[in-house]
């Protein structure tokens, strides 16, 4: 009896279930009296590929098949096996590794799915939910819109996002239902060996963006000679490509098995056959919701954020996060905590994220934190600070990211206890005022340096000033240049968003604000790190982001001086300005997430994170030459 | 004080003071505008202000608006000029 027809549609999405390693799919087989079908897991398919001399590991789904078996069909993802063979050399291996197939006892038949599957969740949404690949596409398109609009709300009026042309692909998905009923009702007619199930597009890409930014309400426009794609269609032309070959919303295992001889095709579904206009729009208009709400992130409402105390001197510190793994955060002086918001929520999850930082600790956020560089003892109480913080969570270790000014301490931190320091990310560092030859200042920093040392020697002129400068910040806030200054619309990306602008102001709101945060600039910048060979070279592995369209520090001298430093793996996040810890949070989540797994290891999460070589050896190795 | 070479000369001196790129003192006109010619932001221009509070012995507590609303050096100029006339 054929037992095809068991596979029912919900099954197809309840035997794959999340691909998480921590929750392997539930995949309990479905058997008749002599057809079997087996769906694998991510890991399952590992352990079939771990095997030696052609043979595969079996997982034990495969390693007792039920006696009077005659025929064994196995479904798995392509994107599974496709880095490290093709359809049909896995089919074979599998061949050879199952007894009753060698033998010829069992037909096997190995179904390949080559795109995503609709229904079935296993990306990584926002707020840690797996979502659908098409979901996760469309939150993204509508994330590079808003991610826009929350620098200039009025950018696209003046430089209309470029759609794809309709040449440039489409969308595939395979509907769940159409592969169940393929399984149930044609499996049994076709031979054994290898089957590749593709899908017919649901829609073009051209189409899908359309339809997001309808749903954004932004206008559209093409490509032309004229006016060529922009720095915003760039990114979305670079989340199209992302998705549909690391996603499998494209062709690429319909091609390759096109050139295997071994392997049959078979189309599945047909173009509609997923709703997926209806999905666009509650996806977008939420996101567009959220715009116009104008929520500003505040780090003290973190969900499950505690309050608590070290030590004898009762260090206040805050954490987020139950997980056996720590990240301390280490921020920049004179800016909110805030700026942490997106990045802590979405580690909370694999990382218990701790803050040592006296104001916001001591529910006085009237003031800025002392915490970094208020005075000479500053650094030194930080230090002890963080011993006494992982003696109280009972840590021999942590992992530690730094921002911006915040890089400086969280150098010192490594370097005084190496053992403590699990890895360091540095993100966006500054090292305003050092003695490295290359780089120099930014203008801002430069600026800064200029305005702090007026304030230090006329603090009675701080109050005006203060006011002159929101005043001045208000009126500015959030202006793109014209096009004409700036033709691929790229500037965008260096301006403060809704969310950054006031905290960056936060140091100028007040005449007592600024004499501190002038006061802690001073200390910084007379803060000098102490470089090889003077000192030793960093021992943590270390991680550098920079962002791209930085103005307001100098990205080559954070590179050089971190390479002086150690040998860090360095990314820069294209389109992204000094704030990218809270603008881009996602993708850098993403990125310390996998740098925390596999260290110096670590492959981009995402096209938009580039390598940065560090030496012409390294290029070489990476054949980039 | 009333608008005159002298305090062009003032004024501009101070600018070479906080800019972020070389003057060129000789090139400088009451139309050169200060965001654009001279690369000034926000943060210089208020460093500039309280080195023009300081040189020029007049407030600027009361004129947020206006500084926030400064183009050109003329326009800073006139405001001096504005505040120094009536504090006599």
């Amino acid at each position: 009896m054929d037992s095809g027809r068991d596979v029912a549609s919900e099954s197809l999405v309840s035997l794959f279930g999340r691909r998480a390693e921590q929750s392997p799919a539930p995949a309990a087989p479905r058997c008749s009296e002599d057809t079997l079908t087996v769906f694998l897991s991510d890991s399952e398919v590992r352990l079939l590929l771990a095997g030696r001399n052609g043979h595969c590991e079996l997982p034990p789904l495969l390693q007792h098949l039920p006696p009077g078996l005659r025929q064994l069909r196995v479904v798995a993802d392509y994107r599974s096996f496709a880095p490290f063979c093709s359809i049909g050399s896995f089919t074979q291996r599998l061949q050879a590794s199952l007894p009753g197939a060698r033998n010829g006892a069992v037909a096997l038949q190995v179904f390949v799915l080559g795109n995503d599957v609709a229904e079935l969740p296993r990306l990584a949404a926002d707020e840690g939910e797996l979502q659908p690949a098409l979901d996760h596409l469309v939150a993204a398109i509508g994330e590079l819109i808003f991610e826009a609009r929350r620098r200039a709300d009025d950018h696209f009026g003046r430089a209309p996002l470029t759609l794809p042309d309709e040449a440039e692909g489409a969308i595939h998905l395979l509907p769940a239902g159409a592969v169940a009923e393929f399984l149930a009702s044609r499996a049994h007619a076709l031979p054994p060996g290898a089957h590749l199930l593709y899908a017919m597009p649901v829609c073009s890409r051209r189409a899908l963006v359309r339809a997001v930014a309808e749903a954004a309400q932004i206008a559209t426009r093409d490509a032309t000679g004229a006016m060529p794609v922009d720095a915003v269609g760039e990114l979305l032309q670079l989340e199209l490509n992302h998705a549909c070959h690391h996603h499998q919303l494209g062709r690429d295992a319909e091609l390759a098995a096109r050139s295997d001889a071994d392997v049959q095709l078979h189309a599945i579904g047909a173009r509609d056959s997923v709703d997926w206009q209806q999905r666009t729009q509650a996806i977008v208009q939420a996101q567009l919701a959220a715009h116009r709400a104008l929520q500003l992130p505040v780090f003290t409402r973190l969900p499950g954020l505690q309050w608590r105390q070290a030590g004898d001197d009762q260090v206040p510190y805050l954490r987020c996060g139950h997980a056996d793994q720590a990240l301390l955060l280490v921020n920049a002086f004179g800016l909110t905590l805030d700026v942490w918001h997106d990045l802590a929520r979405r580690l909370s999850s694999q990382f218990r994220v701790l803050v040592i930082d006296e104001a916001v600790a001591a529910h006085d956020q009237r003031s800025l934190s002392p915490t970094y560089y208020d005075d000479a003892d500053a650094l030194p109480r930080y230090l002890a600070a963080v011993r006494a913080v992982l003696q109280a969570e009972g840590l021999a270790a942590c992992h530690v990211a730094g921002w911006c000014s915040g890089a400086k301490y969280a150098i010192e931190l490594a370097r005084s206890m190496p053992e403590s320091v699990a890895s360091l990310s540095l993100f966006a560092p500054s090292f305003a005022g050092a003695q490295e030859p290359e780089g120099a200042d930014s203008a801002f920093e430069t600026n800064l340096h200029t305005m702090c040392k007026l304030v230090e020697r006329m603090p009675q002129a701080a109050a005006n000033m203060a006011s002159s400068l929101m005043a001045m910040t208000a009126k500015a806030g959030g202006a793109a240049p014209a096009p004409r200054e700036d033709p691929l619309g790229a500037a965008v990306y260096a301006l403060a968003d809704r969310q950054t602008l006031p905290w960056q102001q936060a140091p100028f709101s007040s005449s007592g604000h600024m004499v501190a945060y002038s006061r802690q600039l001073l200390n910084f910048r007379a803060h000098q790190i102490s470089l090889p060979p003077a000192a030793a070279r960093l021992e943590p592995p270390v991680l550098l982001v920079t962002g791209q369209m930085d103005t307001t520090t100098c990205n080559r001298r954070a590179q050089a001086i971190c390479a002086r430093l150690c040998s860090p793996l360095h990314f820069e996040l294209q389109r992204a300005g000094h704030y990218f810890i809270q603008q881009n949070s996602a993708l850098i989540s993403r990125l310390l997430d996998a740098f925390v797994r596999h260290g110096m290891h670590t492959e981009s999460p995402h096209p938009r994170l580039a390598r940065v070589a560090q030496s012409p050896e390294e290029m070489l190795v990476s054949g980039e030459l | 004080m009333s608008n005159t070479p002298a305090s062009f000369d003032a004024f501009t001196a101070l600018i070479a003071q906080i800019a972020p790129i070389e003057i060129d003192a000789a090139a400088l006109t009451r139309e050169s505008t200060l965001a654009g010619d001279l690369m000034l932001d926000s943060i210089s221009l208020i460093s500039l202000m309280a080195l023009t509070e300081e040189r020029f012995g007049v407030s600027l507590s009361d004129q947020t608006e206006a500084v926030a609303n400064l183009r050109t050096i003329g326009d800073a100029l006139d405001l001096i000029d504005g505040l120094c006339a009536a504090a006599v």
